[in-house]
């Protein structure tokens, strides 16, 4: 069977590491990463354990924050939007409906997409 | 005054946010949420498991994540024919694996797999999963305070456990409890907290007061500030007042400062992943 997976340079172009900063006094600040916890290859001694915290010296994951924009009508319907890189679910249940005025419990989750 | 009121917040929230992780009871074993037969055919088959986890390790610490997930498949495959890590171990790495990929959904529910079946065999090892439990949140766009609620409804957390084991080890647990803290921030500081739109994740989690007792909270209060008082009803409304304002970021700022603190003192250095993430609040706080 052939193996049609991307190669790792595939997955550089498709994945691009994006380098986020922001500017203060003409100096470029860097946006760290989150911490993680990565079990590393224990010695052939079988010395106890492995686990370390990395860093944005070590292992760096970003992650997208999605926000959606909510926009209620009068028929309890919700509308949302997200960011380009964010999908966007929405849910609306009313709990009251009248001619004039309708309450709503507008519920919209985005998640990243890639 | 204010100052103060930091400082007794740190040590409130912070006990707050660190509800410790219980490694939960073995479970009914569902299937692990991974398909091991896919990896490719270019591994050599007659490799061990352990030896595959070692390449995995290698590849994934090379930035080459496609084999290393490859690699970490085969090992889980050949868990039995290695007693030099756990499943555990290589599900963690593979979390990790899965985010560098942009496999959100897939690191989301292997780490949430990870901890409700109990892959844990440490307690270390369990808040090192919930460590990466909130990255993976972040990766979904799931605030900390939603991903912590879960974890407190479901008695995945136990504070008191976390507080006990950073006092009796705090060479093997207080950078985990920072680490967390440490994510907690980033979360909220992504979140949108520089435009009053954070999720508060040192706020919310109150939700747990009921689960974190005074004692508790005066015991981290007289590890993380100096005054080691109890927080105060006064104090407690003051910290209302100032989570609905914007000053979040600067409170996020300052609770960075106390943990680095903390941190410097058990350490004799200072972390320089806060100092980093200090840096870039401190340029977003003059940004806006």
């Amino acid at each position: 069977m052939p193996d049609d997976r991307l190669t790792s340079a595939d997955a550089e172009k498709k994945l691009p590491k994006p380098e986020v900063y922001i500017v203060r006094n003409g100096e470029a600040v860097f946006k760290p990463g989150m911490k993680t916890w990565f079990v590393e290859s224990k010695e052939s001694n079988g010395a106890d354990s492995s686990g370390v915290v990395h860093g944005q010296t070590g292992v760096v994951v970003g992650g997208t924050v999605c926000t959606c924009d909510k926009v209620r009508i009068c028929t309890c319907e919700v509308t949302c939007s997200c960011q380009k890189t964010c999908s966007c679910q929405s849910t609306c249940s009313c709990q009251s409906v009248g001619r004039t005025y309708c309450s709503c419990d507008p519920y919209c989750s985005c998640y990243p997409v890639h | 005054m204010k100052r103060k009121l930091c400082r007794a917040l740190s040590a409130l929230l912070i006990a707050c946010l660190c509800l410790g992780l219980l490694p939960p009871a073995l479970a009914d074993g569902k299937p692990l949420p991974v398909d091991t037969s896919s990896y490719p055919t270019t591994i050599d088959v007659r490799i061990t498991g352990t030896t595959a986890f070692e390449r995995a390790n290698e590849c994934y610490l090379a930035g080459d994540y496609l084999n290393a997930e490859s690699y970490y498949m085969f090992a889980l495959k050949r868990i039995s024919s290695s007693k030099r890590y756990t499943k555990g171990d290589v599900c963690n790495n593979l979390v990790l694996t899965y985010l560098q990929l942009g496999q959100n959904d897939e690191a989301y529910a292997l780490c949430r797999y990870m901890l409700e079946e109990g892959l844990a065999k440490t307690d270390r090892d369990a808040y090192g999963y919930m460590l990466n439990m909130l990255v993976c949140a972040h990766a979904k766009g799931i605030t900390a305070a939603e991903e912590l609620k879960y974890a407190v409804e479901n008695d995945l957390f136990s504070f008191s456990k976390l507080n006990s084991l950073s006092e009796e080890k705090p060479g093997m647990y207080r950078k985990l409890l920072v680490a967390m803290i440490y994510n907690a921030v980033y979360i909220d500081m992504e979140g949108g907290a520089a435009d009053g739109a954070a999720s508060y994740a040192f706020y919310p989690i109150e939700l747990v007061d009921g689960l974190v007792n005074a004692d508790i909270m005066e015991d981290i209060g007289a590890i993380l500030d100096e005054d080691g008082g109890e927080i105060s009803d006064a104090e407690r409304n003051m910290a209302d007042e100032m989570m609905s304002r914007r000053d979040y970021l600067e409170f996020l700022y300052d609770l960075l400062n106390t943990i680095d603190e903390a941190n410097s003192e058990i350490y004799d250095t200072y972390d320089p992943d806060i100092s980093a993430l200090k840096k870039y609040l401190s340029a977003l706080m003059e940004k806006n």
